[in-house]
């Protein structure tokens, strides 16, 4: 039981960090959409707020291109 | 959610120890507030009793939440994953911390603990619950995951309630 609460907090984490490291390099929104298989709106939602609050900017505006 | 869980019964200090206990879930990557996170706003925010209590019987903010930083290790290691691993390949940006701009909720076992906290300032002819009364709420859940981090600090439910009990009658 312990393990399931500790992998399903684990998953979160996980996405934050790689979507975060995915977006700095570059990636759009709409890749990582396609790579975890959910909506644009979705992964958006779920990271974009975070992720300005971090850099200050929404990433994709200084690093990123699409 | 906390406005409708914290009416004015609940004195300032009461307040700001749940307030508290919300940035601990937060910042240890919990997706809900659970009775343990009480605990742990209550070890970072209180600055009566209830702390005074736990921190003479050595249980600290820091070694509490080294404790559960420690049992999240554990838990992914009987699954065969080294937190430390995970780390290194997701690099920099992995960070033990939930994010989202909704409130957290509170767990089933939290909002348990915050009524409990209720029928112990009843029970004492309290007019207001305070923070010893939340930590006296936790304390009833047996099976509760503060309980149990005690319990490894090789803290007992009976110390805890006879240090609070000294240090209300002086």
């Amino acid at each position: 039981m312990e393990a399931v609460l500790a992998l399903r907090r684990l998953v979160e984490m996980l996405e934050a960090a790689c979507v975060e490291n995915a977006i700095v390099v570059g990636w759009s929104w709409a890749e990582v959409a396609e790579v975890l298989d959910i909506s644009k709106q979705a992964v958006h939602k779920k990271h974009a707020a975070r992720l300005r609050e971090k850099f200050g900017v929404d990433p994709q505006d200084v690093e990123g291109d699409g | 959610m906390i406005g409708r869980l914290l009416p004015n019964r609940f004195t300032r200090g009461a307040r700001v120890c749940v307030e508290a206990a919300v940035e601990e879930a937060r910042s240890l990557g919990h997706d809900s507030v659970s009775d343990e996170d009480l605990l742990l706003g209550i070890l970072a925010a209180d600055d009566g009793i209830a702390a005074r209590a736990l921190s003479s019987l050595g249980v600290t903010s820091d070694r509490a939440r080294e404790e559960v930083k420690r049992q999240f290790a554990d838990a992914l290691l009987l699954l065969g994953i080294s937190l430390d691993d995970v780390r290194r390949q997701a690099g920099e940006a992995f960070e033990l911390r939930s994010y989202g701009s909704r409130r957290l909720p509170f767990s089933p076992l939290a909002k348990k603990t915050l009524e409990r906290s209720l029928s112990e300032a009843l029970r004492l002819n309290a007019n207001r619950i305070t923070a010893e009364h939340i930590l006296l709420g936790i304390l009833r859940n047996k099976r509760g995951r503060a309980v149990e981090m005690l319990a490894t600090l090789d803290v007992s439910v009976e110390e805890v309630e006879g240090c609070l009990e000294r240090l209300c009658r002086p």
